[in-house]
């Protein structure tokens, strides 16, 4: 075991992103297995069609059984009733719920469907206060998930 | 097979169901084949270590989320075995596999194992090194008084060095007869080796002689000095009337004609050739080298141990072309020591006749295959007093595992002298002994799960760098932690200055303000003034209002002063404007030239 745990898991999501990564999902820059960025087309035919957006994953020590940290990032912040404009994303899955068989691929996906689902182009009631006040770490705020819907 | 790392994409597209195998083989947490593989209550799989892990955060299946705990998860043996003995023909199947895809499909045909099997019925397909090496295993038997037993242990631990010295094994290759001496003795005292190679004597006695009656007849004319094979032959035709299959080997391997050429010998010349001198390992069913086969049963399939350097199945290799399994076959031979027992007590090594004999002899043995179910007497008679050196942790099936402790319950003193129950270190504040604790747990139970469990010293070692991991661990966070104080600090300071900067912005736009208030002819008299007293002012200011931080930073003073600056920069275009403004309305009112408001605006601009 010379490498450890989070990082051999790592090559092999790097491997297989590399190779066939989910649709609208490329490597923007993944240099070590401490930051990756991605990038995120909006899937036709949604309200994000043809947008682009960069996501940018921290990776702990303990990556697979703790979640990464998953921001939206970059000048192009998608406007959506749970994605705050600081990138915070109101995900329950990046959270409390996250569950080590979960892979970055399997995170886009979903973010791909949250943002496919959306029906109006509007950003949280609370964003105002919530970018006030919100700590750089998303993981350190804490998240009520309250609709199923999206 | 830790090193690589492999992926379930390594397959080739056409064989798309091994990579579901592989995938499936794999714990979705590490993404890495099973390591002792448990199943949930909700039956899903994973690594022992991985979902220990998992469940020591939430309690809940990580696929499904159904909930569960330690106490419900199941050892999930068949499918462990499966995931480790995939681990073990991964790489040679995926080159093999690769090689056929990309050139020629070179496909043998290859009888089955067990046609083999229902031939050995009759025919001894023996190569002539087995036939021989129960011989001498009878010979030592005989020749060596029970005080070799201290050979053997002796013995014993210079074949489980074999495995790393090879210098040594060198040195001890010329000494191999006494060591075979040794190594059988065991066998051969008990019922068991009777049974074992008896099960040879049955086609090799065919002359009603009990093997009992054989063995006391052999040795009479053997000794125990390099016997010649003449003599050997020559003992064959003698005292025992041996059954032709037996010269028939003989003669195949060393090139002595002899004049009882039988049918058995058409058949082993018809016989189809499986391999190379390879064999069927009749307990773990790898493929070995024929030679080398006494040396794997003795050092790892009898020990309990796998062999690292033959780990693929022999129905799986022996399909292979030649040149793969000779590959296959040379593996380990370079590394360790394979001179073959009879090799070394009856031939001489390295006999011109002996590679002749290995390569035209069929390799599996039916006696082995045969004894397949004596096997486990063998075991616990065969290395019974080897035991403890092959398996460092006590012999019981299942080893008790650590049970989980609530640290919170627990003082120092109780935490530490559970610590040292387990022989771990006990140093460090309570935090980092019930991490200690909790983390060897993880292993040892882990590694009692598994089924090939590592040593205890490897369970040691890998605590040892758990315990330089965590130190690094804390060294990062203290300096993670003492950074960010830095930062939060200076952007302290920052505020403080700009706070300061703030009210020497107001004061300044107060001061404007009173200027402009002030009358039209002091139109460039203000400017100046303004000016000056901003660059000194707001030093001044910055001081009075945050002494403190404002010294202390440099950079936030100079920070300030840009700021300053700026400010200055701005209330000196309001200014112009505003002169601006009321030397336009002077004009208006005068309507003088029009060169008259530059000079003004130009003062303050600089």
């Amino acid at each position: 075991m010379a490498k450890p745990m989070f990082a051999r898991r790592l090559s092999k999501e790097l491997k297989d992103l590399a190779m066939n990564a989910p649709a609208g999902v490329n490597i923007i820059d993944a240099n070590d297995f401490k930051v990756w960025k991605l990038g995120l087309a909006g899937a036709p035919g949604t309200l994000y069609d043809g947008e682009k957006f960069q996501l940018e994953f921290n990776f702990g020590p303990n990556y697979p059984l703790e979640s990464p940290q998953v921001l939206f990032v970059g000048d192009n912040i998608p406007v959506h009733p749970h994605i705050y404009s600081n990138g915070h994303i109101c995900l329950d899955v990046l959270y409390n719920h996250w569950s080590p068989v979960q892979t970055v691929a399997s995170i886009c996906l979903s973010l791909q469907s949250m943002l496919s689902s959306c029906t109006s182009k509007e950003p949280p009631p609370d964003n105002a206060t919530y970018v006030k006040t919100a700590r750089a770490n998303p993981k350190h705020t804490a998240w009520a998930f309250h609709d199923d819907t999206v | 097979m830790s090193e690589g790392i492999t992926d379930p994409s390594d397959w080739p597209i056409e064989f798309k169901s091994l990579r579901e195998i592989d995938s499936h083989l794999r714990c979705p947490i590490c993404k890495e084949l099973l390591r002792a593989a448990v199943v949930l209550q909700c039956s899903h799989n994973f690594c022992s270590e991985c979902i220990r892990r998992h469940l020591d955060k939430e309690s809940s299946c990580p696929a499904c989320r159904v909930a569960t705990s330690t106490s419900q998860m199941r050892r999930n043996v068949a499918l462990d075995e499966i995931a480790n003995n995939f681990g073990d023909c991964r790489s040679l199947l995926l080159n093999t596999l690769m090689e056929a895809v990309q050139p020629k499909p070179v496909v043998r045909p290859v009888p089955p194992p067990q046609f083999v099997k229902e031939e050995s019925m009759d025919i001894d397909y023996d190569s002539p090194q087995q036939k021989r090496r129960r011989t001498s295993t009878r010979i030592t038997n005989r020749n060596v008084s029970s005080s070799q037993d201290h050979t053997d242990i002796a013995m014993g631990q210079v074949t489980l060095d074999d495995d790393k010295d090879d210098d040594f094994v060198l040195n001890h290759r010329d000494s191999s007869p006494l060591r075979h001496k040794g190594k059988n003795v065991h066998r051969s005292t008990g019922p068991v080796l009777r049974s074992r190679g008896g099960r040879a004597e049955q086609t090799l006695s065919q002359s009603s002689q009990s093997s009992q009656a054989d063995e006391r007849h052999e040795p009479t004319n053997l000794t125990k000095q390099e016997p010649s094979l003449p003599t050997a032959s020559d003992h064959f035709h003698n005292s025992a009337p041996a059954p032709a299959e037996v010269q028939a080997s003989l003669n195949s391997s060393t090139n002595i004609t002899s004049s009882t050429i039988t049918t058995s010998v058409a058949s082993i010349a018809s016989s189809p050739v499986i391999g190379p001198n390879l064999v069927a390992c009749p307990i773990c069913d790898k493929g070995i080298p024929e030679p080398y086969t006494n040396t794997h049963l003795d050092k790892f399939c009898l020990a309990g141990r796998t062999d690292p350097d033959y780990t693929v199945p022999y129905s799986l290799i022996s399909k292979q072309p030649a040149s793969v399994i000779a590959l296959y076959t040379k593996q380990g031979t370079s590394t360790r020591d394979v001179v073959p027992d009879t090799n070394s007590s009856l031939t001489k090594p390295g006999t011109p006749g002996r590679s002749v004999g290995s390569n035209s002899s069929t390799p599996n043995s039916p006696a082995r295959q045969s004894t397949m179910q004596w096997q486990p007497q063998m075991s616990s008679n065969g290395t019974a007093p080897r035991q403890p050196m092959f398996t460092p942790k006590p012999a019981a099936p299942e080893p008790k595992r650590i049970p989980k402790l609530t640290y919170s319950l627990l003082n120092d003193k109780q935490l530490r002298k559970k610590l040292q129950e387990l022989g771990l270190q006990t140093n460090g504040d309570k935090t980092l002994m019930a991490k200690r604790h909790a983390e060897f747990a993880t292993i040892f139970n882990a590694n009692c799960d598994s089924t090939r469990p590592k040593p205890l010293s490897e369970l040691m070692k890998a605590m040892q760098v758990w315990e330089r991991a965590y130190e690094k661990d804390l060294e990062v966070r203290e300096t993670q932690r003492r950074i960010l104080d830095q930062q939060q600090q200076a952007q302290r300071q920052i505020h403080a200055a700009k706070e300061a900067k703030r009210q020497a912005k107001e004061d300044a736009a107060a001061a404007a303000a009173r200027e402009a208030a002030m009358d039209s002819p002091g139109a460039t008299p203000p400017s100046s003034q303004s000016s000056n007293g901003r660059s000194t002012f707001v030093p001044n200011q910055a001081n009075s209002n945050a002494v403190n931080v404002a010294i202390a930073s440099a950079s936030a003073f100079a920070h300030a002063a840009k700021y300053a600056d700026e400010y200055a920069e701005l209330i000196a275009e309001v200014r112009n404007r505003l002169q601006a403004d009321k030397e336009k309305a002077l004009a208006n009112t005068t309507t003088t030239i029009t060169a008259e408001p530059a000079p003004p605006r130009s003062a303050p601009s600089q």
